[in-house]
């Protein structure tokens, strides 16, 4: 028994694992030794790779800070509409509260991509185009449905008789929200926050069409351009590099927010 | 009478929870609100304390017309039955929250904490949370709370549910103390009756959203104007027997006596209780409970009687009393 | 009062959704493209027309449909078993859980590149280990060019869709697990159930929300696959991985053809619509059939 799972195990780790190893390992490899993989040779270790992404023109750790840019502030723009959004969908009569949430659910699992196009043209006509803090308004609109129903399901889970003795205790309505209610959902928070950040780090169509300058091209596109610069002949090393280095940022991520993820994943399955 | 509901109703739907409810509490008095789950007991708390607006009639409290009155306005001391301690602040900072609110200075909520703490003995877990405390600490934090708000009403809703039965008995003689300690009306709500009785001057029992009967202890044992109260009032429960022309007798178990000729039975079930035991008997009218002394012997016949003074009559109709035993 | 606080978020929502729909509803029924120098022009419903005798849309909807079946149902399945294994109790079973996440957690395009590496033809590790066992000489070729060859590439999407979002439908589905009670197994073990049979008996009727919750959400997502096929493959060859997001994108920044691409993406999404009612409708059917059949 224990001999097969340990085995599943391993297949399941080598599954998850070895595309991303792979991509390690052809980061540290010479172009050259990249062409017979596994033939042996002289020069297969190198750095070039690294040293090539991290001083190209803008180097590659901008990408990095322009995701990051964008991933914290789409983050709390979507807290800052969901709180209250949330905190109200529990008040609400009941039968409206319910169709509110089937049409978040609709809207959380609508293909946004089928968007991008009128999106673009909202940008344009507005001049948000190549504007990092406009591209947090479409990520806030598009992670706000999930974040919403997260959110409400955590505040349904308080019992309502810890906000009517704040109630009686004299607190107004924005005290109760942050002396008590906020505080209280603070885990369901800190599950959507890092669900609303991944989903915003991870973009890529929209910011592939609102973004041109090459400045502020967050992590994805960037990427991606690597991949369009030539059809046949990629720098496989080069992106490679760039690969582990923009993983290793996500990779901490998961690390640390583990079970923040995994709740806020299975809040939403369950409640949703 | 410093707390009065005249005509109070409330509707979910279309279903009154409460209604046509009328009650007054005097200063230093303390009513319990007892039924059984769902009878509107909880509701009526609601009402008063503003969490839920009344559909009809008028709450006052201190000759003062509160019945939209915010609950904060109404001053209102609650002790709930979760407790609904906020679980992320210390004792000290759950028992400040209301005072920082309420604009009290520094050095006064430091004072009157301070104080609280000291009167319910908690000044040792001042720096704890309430999952850290046990049952009969939180419910001294929530007492304190309610304290602290120097109220003009107090209001408990269950306060001792989540307490295990030693530890309520042991608790309920501080609890009255404390909550009668200012003089001011006290509604307490449970769903038992030995709790009530312990507690309360006088009781309403409440039954589908009415009020059945209020009365002190004595008159609900001795003079139930309804069957419901005289099911609900006493343990082991009331013997109901249905009698000739739409009559239903009613006597208490400890009023049936063994003799020699009677109504003949036959016993299906012993309980021993200690100083007395209660036998479940089968009689040609129905089941019967019956309370006797704990060194009574079982005779081969067993036959019963009850002196007729001993009888509750009521109405098999209405339920409603048509005659008071003449004791 | 309370209600206001919705307004915001409903707002912004109405806003980014509400009206990009309105504007492709009202721009599919107008000529908008380089012929028209960008000037909407009412064409009454040309584009529609076109997009009926389309080959090529009708290509895509096929493609889009097999890859989002194919990649749907192979995700659930070994979601299954991911799910089974980590609900376990072992030692490390924490790691493990973020390891299996982490293919979930990195942008789609960092590793639709990683593919192309891995796929790649003579390079690739998986062309070298066909050619170190021959697997070529089976279909008579030179090397398998997984990349270039129709009936091969589609496969290699699915394995890049499957591969990073399985840890997605695994997670709900271990949370359903997790609210089954194991006192219910204890029962059936006590009754002298199989092992095997607890799970047909137990567990799979019991995960069925959850199975149809990650269903819908992943066939959505899966139609509108995008990222993946636009980096890994670019639609080719020759179209044969073509997504109809992708070609609505096509259509709109390469064709420069704004009025097409609306009546793409409309389409797209009233299919979308159907076969999630068409899916519901089954679902509902078979459950009713079964309850039929007891």
């Amino acid at each position: 028994m224990i001999r097969t799972r340990n085995l599943w195990i391993t297949v399941l780790l080598l599954w998850s694992l070895a595309p991303l190893l792979w991509q390690l390992y052809t980061s540290f490899c010479s172009n050259e030794s990249l062409i017979h993989t596994f033939a042996t040779h002289q020069h297969r270790w190198t750095l070039e790779n690294y040293r090539q992404v991290l001083t190209a023109n803008p180097p590659f750790w901008r990408y990095l800070l322009n995701s990051a840019f964008v991933g914290i502030s789409s983050t709390g723009l979507t807290l800052l509409l969901a709180i209250p959004a949330a905190y109200s969908l529990v008040k609400v009569p009941r039968n409206f509260a319910r169709g509110a949430r089937l049409f978040l659910l609709g809207a959380a699992l609508f293909p946004y991509v089928l968007l991008f196009l009128a999106l673009l043209e909202i940008a344009r006509s507005l001049n948000l185009g190549n504007n990092l803090l406009a591209l947090s308004f479409p990520y806030a609109a598009l992670s706000m449905p999930l974040a919403v129903l997260l959110l409400s399901s955590a505040f349904r889970d308080l019992p309502s008789e810890i906000e009517e003795a704040a109630r009686l205790e004299g607190l107004g309505l924005w005290q109760r929200l942050r002396w008590v209610l906020i505080p209280l959902i603070g885990p369901a928070t800190a599950s959507t926050a890092i669900l609303v950040f991944l989903f915003s780090w991870n973009e890529y169509p929209i910011a592939l069409t609102w973004i041109s300058t090459t400045d502020l091209l967050t992590l994805p596109v960037a990427i991606a351009r690597i991949a369009g610069s030539s059809v046949y002949s990629i720098p496989y090393g080069a992106y490679a590099a760039a690969t582990v280095l923009g993983s290793l940022p996500l990779l901490l991520l998961v690390i640390i927010f583990q079970r923040q993820i995994v709740s806020g994943l299975t809040q939403g399955a369950i409640k949703g | 009478m410093s707390l009065i509901l005249e005509n109070i109703g409330r509707r979910v739907g279309r279903n009154w929870i409460v209604r046509h409810l009328q009650l007054e509490v005097a200063e230093g008095e303390c009513l319990a609100l007892l039924g059984p789950s769902g009878c509107g007991k909880s509701s009526t708390l609601r009402l008063i304390a503003g969490l839920d607006q009344a559909d009809e009639g008028t709450i006052f409290i201190k000759g003062k017309d509160v019945t939209t009155v915010s609950p904060v306005d109404r001053r209102i001391g609650m002790v709930f039955q979760s407790y609904a301690l906020f679980p992320h602040l210390t004792v000290a900072e759950n028992l400040a929250l209301g005072l920082r609110v309420r604009k009290f200075s520094a050095t006064d909520q430091q004072k009157r904490v301070a104080s609280i703490l000291n009167l319910m003995q908690l000044e040792d877990h001042a720096r704890q949370r309430p999952a850290q405390l046990s049952g009969g600490q939180r419910q001294r934090v929530a007492l304190a709370r309610a304290l602290l708000r120097d109220p003009l009403v107090y209001l408990l809703d269950e306060p001792m549910s989540n307490l295990d039965a030693q530890l309520r008995e042991d608790l309920r003689p501080e609890l009255r103390r404390l909550i009668l300690k200012d003089g001011q009306p006290v509604v307490y709500v449970t769903h038992d009756q030995h709790e009530a009785m312990a507690m309360a001057h006088r009781i309403g029992v409440m039954r589908d959203g009415q009020l059945e009967q209020v009365g002190s202890p004595q008159e609900l044992y001795h003079q139930p104007t309804s069957t419901f109260v005289a099911s609900f009032i006493g343990r082991p429960q009331i013997n109901l027997l249905p009698a000739e022309s739409g009559i239903i007798k009613a006597i208490r178990p400890e009023d049936l006596k063994l003799s020699s000729q009677g109504l003949p039975c036959r016993l299906i079930h012993r309980e021993w209780l200690g100083t007395s035991q209660l036998w479940l008997l089968e009689s040609p009218r129905g089941q019967l409970r019956m309370l006797t002394a704990g060194d009574t012997s079982i005779p081969a016949n067993i036959q019963l009687e009850w002196s007729t003074k001993k009888e509750h009559l009521f109405d098999a109709n209405s339920g409603l009393r048509s005659k008071y035993p003449t004791s | 009062m309370i209600q206001l606080l919705l307004l915001p978020a409903a707002l912004l929502i109405a806003l980014i959704f509400g009206i990009p729909l309105l504007r492709y509803l009202w721009l599919s029924f107008h000529a908008d493209s380089v012929i028209t120098s960008l000037v909407a022009i009412p064409n009454n419903g040309a584009n529609w027309f076109r997009l009926f005798n389309d080959q090529r849309f009708w290509q895509d909807t096929y493609q889009t449909a097999r890859f989002a079946f194919v990649s749907v149902s192979l995700e659930i399945f070994l979601a299954l078993g991911i799910a089974l294994l980590l609900d376990q109790r072992w030692r490390g079973r924490g790691v493990v859980r973020a390891i299996t996440l982490l293919p979930w957690a990195l942008p789609t395009t960092v590793m639709a590149l990683g593919w192309r590496w891995i796929f790649n033809t003579p390079n690739g590790p998986i062309e070298q280990f066909a050619k170190l066992i021959g697997l070529q000489h089976l279909y008579g070729l030179q090397d398998l060019n997984i990349l270039a060859n129709p009936s091969l590439t589609w496969l290699a999407t699915v394995v890049g869709d499957v591969w990073k979002t399985t840890p997605f439908v695994a997670l709900i589905l271990l949370a359903g697990l997790q609210t089954i009670p194991n006192d219910l197994y204890e029962a059936f073990d006590l009754e002298g159930g199989k092992p095997c049979a607890g799970l047909f008996k137990i567990t799979l009727p019991l995960l069925q929300p959850y199975l149809l919750l990650g269903l819908l959400f992943r066939l959505a997502q899966a139609f509108g696959v995008f990222d993946l096929i636009q980096v890994m493959t670019g639609g080719g060859p020759a179209s044969s991985t073509e997504s109809l997001a992708l070609y609505a994108y096509l259509n709109a920044m390469r064709f420069l053809d704004f009025g097409y691409s609306a009546t793409v993406m409309i389409a797209s999404f009233l299919l979308l619509v159907f076969i999630c009612l068409f899916g519901w409708l089954v679902i509902h059917q078979t459950k009713h059939f079964r309850e039929v059949v007891k």
